[in-house]
């Protein structure tokens, strides 16, 4: 079965890792750790920081679990807990990124880039590959803020509250994001236009 | 004019102007991108989840027990307190009822000092079955749990309170009371478990 940030874990399990019970923690990890590993994965773009995002998520949430009233389901808090840890990341990398290209130079730091996640299992689709290699090839933060948008669900008012930027600043990055995303595909559709994209 | 990739990706999400929705409704090339971007979407929601390369929680979990170390360690000092100072309630008792000498109080026979580490021993039995079953069946309606946690919570005040009763050298009567008490919810705990499990066997062991 698909783990997802929809699961609930039963209200026993809850009570107990409330109370701090590690066997109960882990239960909880064991049912998250892939949607997180995923969201971190998609937002950071490399293996290393989404385990660093899995690591640091779980260490929140068994540290907060103690007060969590309920208000939101598990996954949901869980949800948030992954995307503010990304996006603290992420703002780590580009930090770094900015110093290493003020030292090598842009191309040079482009050479850097890890190639894109493994397309993993031969019955993958061929469009399925090119869309993940075109997603792991946008800007960082367009490529954040599409994930979090279109496949996690969040508003542009929760991304510019988790990102700290406007809301105009996300609803410009997605748009920036699929336009690129339609450059990177090259799928021939052609033939349309805009008055402008981003 | 046509609209914008971004005031059409905000008609996609349903927050587009009238004027937007209205050129889309006439324009075939601006229907088609939108349906584009909705494709887009779903299939990113298609893509194939990523599971972490190796198992990372022997690291979390001795990250959280490192930070709770010194919590911990507050709570297992009281624990081993109270359990040090039952043992030697225990030996007291036992050592005073074979004496029979004058230092027993004169409301504690033979049979009440002789039932505290029957009703501890009963209790340990309890406990260990229970566990058998949380074991064997960790998954619970909410009603279930919710009786559940109730009986344990009532355990775990009566623990602190067979705790301090210790502490403050209390008769053996009110000890035994407690203990009593400790085993008969034990065994509504048991029971709790065994009707889930549909198992109405022999559960009275002695």
């Amino acid at each position: 079965m698909r783990k997802t940030f929809a699961q609930a874990p039963d209200e026993l399990t809850l009570q107990r890792a409330r109370k701090g019970d590690m066997k109960a923690l882990e239960s909880i990890y064991r049912s998250f750790d892939t949607p997180v590993f995923t969201l971190g994965l998609r937002v950071c773009g490399r293996v290393e920081e989404a385990e660093e995002v899995l690591q640091e998520t779980f260490l929140e949430v068994g540290r907060s679990i103690g007060g969590y009233r309920g208000e939101a389901p598990l996954g949901a808090w869980i949800k948030r807990i992954a995307t503010s840890k990304a996006l603290m990341r992420l703002r780590k990398q580009s930090r770094e990124r900015e110093t290493l290209v003020g030292t090598l130079g842009e191309r040079d730091v482009n050479s850097l880039d890890p190639p894109a996640p493994s397309a993993g299992g031969a019955a993958r689709t061929a469009a399925k590959v090119d869309l993940e290699r075109a997603l792991s090839r946008l800007p960082e933060t367009a490529r954040a803020v599409l994930w979090l948008h279109d496949v996690e669900g969040y508003t542009h008012e929760e991304i510019a509250e988790l990102a700290g930027k406007t809301k105009s600043f996300s609803k410009s990055q997605l748009a920036r994001a699929h336009a690129r995303l339609r450059t990177i595909l090259a799928s021939g559709e052609g033939g349309w236009c805009h008055a402008s994209e981003s | 004019m046509h609209p914008s990739l971004e005031e059409l990706l905000d008609l996609r999400d349903g927050e587009g102007t009238p004027e937007a929705a209205d050129h889309v409704r006439e324009c075939d090339r601006c229907r088609r991108e939108m349906e584009r971007l909705s494709g887009i979407s779903r299939e990113l929601k298609m893509l194939e989840d990523s599971s972490p390369p190796r198992d990372l929680w022997p690291d979390v979990r001795e990250s959280l027990q490192r930070s709770r170390g010194g919590l911990l360690w507050k709570r297992l000092g009281w624990g081993a307190a109270a359990v040090l100072t039952l043992a030697a309630g225990i030996c007291a008792a036992v050592f005073f009822s074979d004496s029979d000498g004058p230092g027993v109080p004169q409301h504690t026979g033979r049979a009440e000092l002789a039932e505290l580490p029957h009703l501890i021993r009963e209790s340990q039995r309890l406990e260990h079955l229970v566990g058998l079953y949380e074991e064997q069946a960790p998954f619970l309606t909410g009603r279930e749990a919710g009786v559940i946690l109730a009986v344990e919570d009532r355990i775990a005040v009566l623990d602190a309170a067979i705790a301090r009763e210790q502490g403050t050298g209390s008769s053996r009567r009110e000890l035994s009371r407690l203990w009593g008490e400790r085993v008969r919810l034990l065994d509504t705990l048991l029971a709790v478990h065994e009707r889930r499990s549909g198992n109405d066997g022999n559960r009275r062991f002695i």
